[in-house]
């Protein structure tokens, strides 16, 4: 029991966790495939439309390898995405990562920002509440929570596009780039970092002028559920032995209110927040289609319309993982903070 | 047999009416550090108030501390003691109506704005809780609890801090090599002392011990009970000692108020509360005790009045086998048995006054 939780204890708590994924990863997969093959609908009929003849959409059933057995077509795709091929696009017939990895990192890009945005107003007023029970700014700040919720998103998204958009015309009302630049080369996929690698300057302010709306307004939706989590943790937490206990050994109030209060309500909020980032990797369709910013979501219901399965499945193959990847991060988060979880 | 027994301590009550005097003169010992009045309270009360009724925890009470003294207060639950302790910290919920005067070292607590009254804690008067498991942050080190506690109150730095911190935990016999623990790799005892560590690391005039040693096995209890003793002799402490525990109390207290329904009913030096207790009440208590040779258990009827609504007379009149119509119609006044011997009886009162008269 003697000594701090040693680095060796998390490394095996991180290890043990990566494991445990592996029969997660491979019912998903599973669950993926065989939902897309009992789903009504044929990729062949639906690539070529409703008026070509069967023989047609037989051969090309046949180019796609749709008529050989499920069980072989299962574990084709088992293997191949083992050895972390997703196959190629039916519609495009190019690599599925291909198409997947500019999209991915669009998201990726839009979604951090957002988060960013997210995460500063939420703890700002989920903080800013706690600290003043029961006042009017309390009010306020649950207001706020309830209201930034039960608006739209896409409405909040249109309304923004007109205001700042077209009215004030400070920012542009759609895309992820203007076209009279060429996009910074590809080194993260994300345009901020790669326009930092570049060098130039112009492209930065660029991408970052693209980002402003659409991640503003994923970033304020998401703000008031943090808010109120962080307010609804904290008063609970400032109501605990401990709190009470530095209270009386006369600690600044502002120490009791961050160090014991937030950081112990901090835990629960972590894991939310965390599942929420998996969660908008794909469910950031309305902002993006709203703002017509090229992510993986609004791919994502392009290619189910379509019955493209590899491209289906490589884009679940990928959300997948990245909420594998949330959760050891949150997992390890949390054990950062909390020293009762690392064993 | 429980009438038996309070019959006999108002037989006992009644001997220190007529040797009042020879009490006081036996009573009044000086203390070490002579008799510098710490804390004094008069007239406090504390009223909760709630959507629906008020409650009367606290009512009317005068108690005074004094450097180098065990002050201990007793009683049932419920009956308003940790309140007590909490109020004198002013340590209670927003919108708790406090009223009365609690003077500190000469300033009264109760008007003392948040900051002034954030200083005085911790570094003059220190509080120590009943249950030591969930009273340390789970996610601070020890040191950092230290460091903490010391910044708020004086510009130092955290080495320095950490060194008072390993000081301090060697005084209450905690090895200063586990400053960088966390408390959940510490047992109940050894968390009680970090507690009684902290509280003393900045050498306070007062300490107040809620309950400090109630969760602890005897062995731990005892070991505790002698660190606050020792503490004391060292360093001319006062110490408010809340507990139901009588055992405690005889252990450590130079003196001893016993609390019933919000109201401090008997007070003196613990050779006049345990020997020649006045109160109905306070026999009731020693009575309940049990022995090493207890073979019958020996208990008071009924349970303590509701504090949201309490009865207009004598608190304790409706649980008591010497109760008068009068008792049931006003509070007792105070009856003066010796300088340090107060309580609050009618039929202490009365009995008094037959003295008086008979003179």
């Amino acid at each position: 029991m003697a000594g701090r939780g040693k680095p060796s204890s998390l490394l095996n708590y991180i290890v043990l966790r990566l494991l445990l994924t592996l029969p997660m990863l491979f019912i998903l997969l599973t669950l993926v495939f065989v939902l897309l093959r009992v789903a009504p609908g044929d990729p062949a009929a639906a690539m070529l439309g409703a008026h070509a003849s069967v023989e047609v959409i037989d051969e090309l059933r046949e180019r796609m390898g749709l008529n050989r057995p499920l069980v072989v077509q299962y574990f084709d795709f088992i293997g191949d995405t083992l050895r972390g091929d997703l196959g190629k696009s039916f519609r495009f017939e190019v690599p599925v990562w291909d198409l997947v990895k500019h999209r991915l990192t669009a998201t990726l890009e839009l979604v951090f920002f957002a988060f960013l945005i997210a995460v500063v107003i939420g703890l700002a007023v989920g903080i800013f509440s706690a600290n003043r029970r029961g006042t009017v700014w309390d009010l306020g700040g649950n207001v706020y929570g309830i209201l930034t919720y039960a608006f739209p998103i896409f409405w909040l998204g249109i309304m923004c596009q007109l205001f700042f958009a077209v009215k004030l015309g400070w920012l542009p009302t759609s895309g992820r780039f203007t076209g009279f630049l060429s996009p910074p080369a590809m080194h993260t996929g994300l345009y901020v970092v790669d326009s930092l690698i570049e060098g130039r300057f112009d492209k930065l302010v660029t991408s970052l002028r693209y980002l402003a709306l659409p991640a503003s307004v994923l970033g304020v939706y998401i703000s008031g559920i943090f808010a109120r989590m962080v307010r609804t943790n904290m008063l609970q937490t400032l109501k605990s032995d401990y709190v009470q206990a530095a209270r009386a050994r006369g600690v600044k109030e502002r120490w009791v209110s961050l160090r014991h209060g937030l950081k112990n309500a901090l835990v629960p909020v972590v894991t939310v927040l965390g599942l929420q980032f998996a969660l908008l990797l794909g469910g950031a369709v309305l902002t993006e289609t709203t703002f017509s910013w090229p992510g993986l979501g609004s791919f994502l219901v392009g290619r189910l319309l379509e019955r493209d399965y590899p491209a289906v499945q490589g884009i679940v193959t990928v959300f997948a993982l990245g909420v594998v990847i949330m959760s050891i991060v949150i997992d390890i988060v949390n054990a950062l903070i909390d020293p009762r979880i690392r064993y | 047999m429980n009438v038996e027994a309070v019959k006999i301590e108002a037989v006992k009550a009644e001997a220190v009416k007529a040797g009042a005097r020879n009490v006081e003169a036996a009573t009044v010992e000086p203390s070490e550090f002579g008799k510098e009045t710490v804390l004094s309270a008069r007239n406090l009360s504390t009223y909760y108030r709630t959507k629906r009724r008020v409650v009367k925890a606290c009512e009317a009470v005068n108690l005074d501390l004094y450097r180098g003294e065990v002050y201990s207060l007793v009683g049932e639950s419920a009956c308003g003691k940790s309140t007590l302790g909490a109020t004198l910290m002013n340590l209670v919920p927003d919108g708790t109506e406090v009223t009365g005067e609690i003077v500190f070292r000469g300033r009264n607590v109760l008007t003392l704005s948040k900051e002034e009254l954030r200083r005085l804690r911790g570094t003059e008067i220190a509080l120590i809780f009943q249950d030591p498991m969930t009273r340390l942050d789970p996610l601070m080190t020890i040191e950092k609890h230290f460091v903490e506690a010391l910044q708020s109150h004086e510009p130092i730095s955290r080495r320095e801090a950490a060194l008072r911190g390993a000081r301090a935990l060697d005084a209450v016999g905690v090895p200063p090599s586990r400053l960088r623990d966390y408390p959940h790799q510490f047992s109940g005892g050894m968390r009680q002392r970090i507690m009684i560590a902290l509280a003393l690391v900045f050498e306070p005039v007062l300490l107040v011990s809620d309950e400090a040693t109630t969760s602890l096995d005897v062995v731990v209890q005892a070991q505790i009970l002698h660190l606050m003793r020792s503490l004391k002799d060292r360093y001319g402490l006062a110490i408010l000692n809340i507990t139901h525990d009588l055992g405690v109390v005889a252990e450590i207290s130079d003196k001893v108020g016993v609390m019933y329904g919000g109201h401090v009913v008997e007070q003196g030096t613990a050779l006049e509360v345990f020997h020649r207790p006045a109160h109905p009440y306070t026999g009731g208590l020693l009575n309940s005790v049990v022995h090493m040779g207890t073979t019958q258990l020996s208990w008071i009827d009924g349970m303590p009045p509701d504090l949201g609504s309490p009865p207009p007379g004598c608190p304790y009149a409706d649980r008591c086998d010497l109760e008068s119509a009068e008792c049931h119609r006003s509070f007792p006044p105070e009856s003066r048995l010796s300088a340090t011997h107060r309580v609050h009886c009618h039929r202490v009162a009365a009995g008094l006054a037959q003295g008086r008269d008979a003179q």
